[in-house]
């Protein structure tokens, strides 16, 4: 239902998703899209110190090429989102802290696109899939394109995923629930709602 | 008490209560004022005499602090009396807006 993109797309695009959540580090105009914060860190301090000025009231995500850096974020209440790329790395104690702590792992398209070493990218992916899986961490299938160039449409992400073992349904249910902990004032928590 | 999100930690006996949603579809629509608890169950007071609901895998419809909330049983699942703790855990641990 909703792509992550690490830019402000047209406001008239349409890939048959039903918004687009922005990331980005500093402070931007997104139009009618939903805003999202982007923490980039290679050591655990440098993720603390950033978080620290992160307010309660935005979505975070946060990207990291380093495992321990990862493993810290999962551990965060403000991290919503483990981003991914290329060079992302998570192993399966950090997999399974997720499910833990309700932390959405991000599973992208855009890295085919960019990278090199496609079989590499194919196999760690199967096997975060398949740890997904076995622990039911909430995780999201997106794009997530830098440019509009490496935007898919809703169809060719999720095909593909399905494709790897991807529970699209679930997929879903979580980018859904992200959203709505933010952005819908009649939601408490998973269970919780306001009706009247 | 004006928070919602509080109910998880409040005491359900009294509260005017409907099933909603229920894998057993005679329990969908029962409604009435809670007379008793139990770890498990609810017990409800409905017209046509009391009727002992499980929590588990039920959505209840509750009326609480002037609204009307949908409460999914497994988050109260719990005896009565460590309810109060544990619903204070769940609402603080919910990531997004601050309820307490």
């Amino acid at each position: 239902m909703y792509d992550f993109l690490r830019f402000v797309p047209d406001a008239n695009i349409d890939f048959g998703f039903e918004n687009y959540v922005v990331f980005a580090e500093s402070k931007i105009k997104v139009n009618k899209f939903y805003k999202a914060r982007l923490i980039k860190a290679e050591s655990v301090n440098e993720l603390i110190s950033k978080l620290k000025r992160v307010r309660n009231d935005e979505i975070v995500g946060v990207y990291s090429s380093n495992l321990k850096v990862n493993r810290e974020a999962v551990m965060r209440k403000k991290v919503d989102v483990l981003l991914d790329g290329v060079d992302r790395k998570l192993d399966y104690k950090t997999i399974k802290l997720a499910a833990e702590k309700n932390v959405i792992i991000e599973i992208c398209f855009s890295k085919y696109v960019k990278a090199n070493n496609l079989m590499r990218l194919f196999e760690e992916d199967l096997e975060l899939i398949r740890i997904i899986n076995k622990f039911d961490t909430p995780f999201a299938l997106t794009s997530a394109a830098s440019n509009c160039y490496e935007m898919r449409t809703k169809k060719q992400i999720y095909d593909f995923f399905s494709f790897l073992g991807a529970n699209i349904k679930s997929a879903e249910k979580h980018a859904i629930k992200l959203i709505r902990e933010y952005y819908d004032p009649n939601f408490i928590l998973d269970g919780l709602e306001i009706l009247e | 008490m004006s928070n919602p999100a509080l109910v998880l930690a409040h005491e359900w006996i009294g509260l005017d209560v409907e099933v909603i949603e229920s894998p057993n579809e005679c329990e969908v629509g029962i409604k009435g004022q809670i007379i008793d608890e139990t770890m498990k169950t609810l017990k409800i007071k409905t017209d046509k005499g009391v009727k002992t609901i499980a929590k588990k895998h039920r959505m209840f419809k509750i009326k609480f602090c002037n609204r009307v909330l949908k409460v999914k049983g497994d988050l109260i699942a719990y005896r009565p009396e460590d309810r109060i703790k544990k619903g204070i855990m769940m609402i603080k641990r919910a990531k997004g807006k601050v309820w307490i």
